[in-house]
């Protein structure tokens, strides 16, 4: 079911998280991944689009298979137009938040997944990409 | 807690698939909760890939009594008449 790629949730609502991460779940398993690689990918997911829920309002989260050479991989895309990130060295330091959350989601969803690029820029909004490669074959 | 004269809270999370740290929060806040009404709140059942991924997001629940299976929770629910040592 290629033809389901790529897959595109609007997060309007707190409950629109749950729907992100079981469009993420199901893309992760049907490109072969475990079931350890698939619960870090659905972690990330989730971690990303609770930030657009608590700091931006709303966004959306774009999910689709990439390759490179050998290998292949899934991407997920977390954008939105809020406030943007003022700071995102410190934003990537475990325990720093803005908000009142534990200040795990950015430097956790890093770490569970393979790449990270953040974008962003202050009242325009943030865009984040992360990858994650499937290893083996 | 209030209406029983219950030990403590038993939280099974065997059918998580996946825990992210607003969820911890959630577990956490419901532990010193029920700590502060004189209980102990045990987790359980936590899959190996949920325990891995929140491990590698840099959760700790540091405090937070944990057991294999409900069974066993129950068991040191039971026989604690001293009273459960929480980690750290």
């Amino acid at each position: 079911m290629n033809d389901s790629f790529p897959e595109e949730v609007a997060l309007r609502t707190e409950t629109d998280i749950v729907v992100v991460r079981k469009s993420v779940r199901e893309a992760a398993i049907r490109l072969g991944f475990g079931i350890t690689d698939v619960t870090r990918i659905i972690t990330a997911a989730s971690e990303l689009a609770r930030n657009v829920f608590l700091y931006a309002g709303s966004g959306v989260v774009r999910c689709r298979v990439v390759s490179r050479s050998d290998q292949v991989g899934l991407e997920l895309i977390v954008e939105d137009h809020g406030p943007g990130i003022a700071d995102i060295d410190r934003a990537m330091q475990p325990g720093y938040t803005t908000g009142n959350g534990l200040g795990l989601g950015l430097p956790g969803a890093k770490r569970l997944m393979d790449e990270m690029e953040i974008e962003s820029e202050a009242g325009k909004g943030t865009k984040i990409t992360v990858k994650k490669w499937r290893k083996g074959t | 807690m209030e209406r029983s004269p219950a030990r403590g809270v038993v939280l099974d999370v065997s059918a998580v698939e996946s825990l992210d740290s607003f969820f911890a929060r959630t577990i956490a806040e419901t532990t010193r909760m029920v700590g502060l009404m004189g209980g102990h709140t045990i987790l359980t059942g936590m899959r190996p890939s949920v325990a891995i991924t929140i491990t590698q997001l840099g959760l700790t629940l540091g405090k937070m009594r944990t057991a294999l299976t409900v069974d066993r929770a129950f068991h040191i629910l039971r026989d604690g008449s001293q009273p459960v040592q929480n980690h750290e």
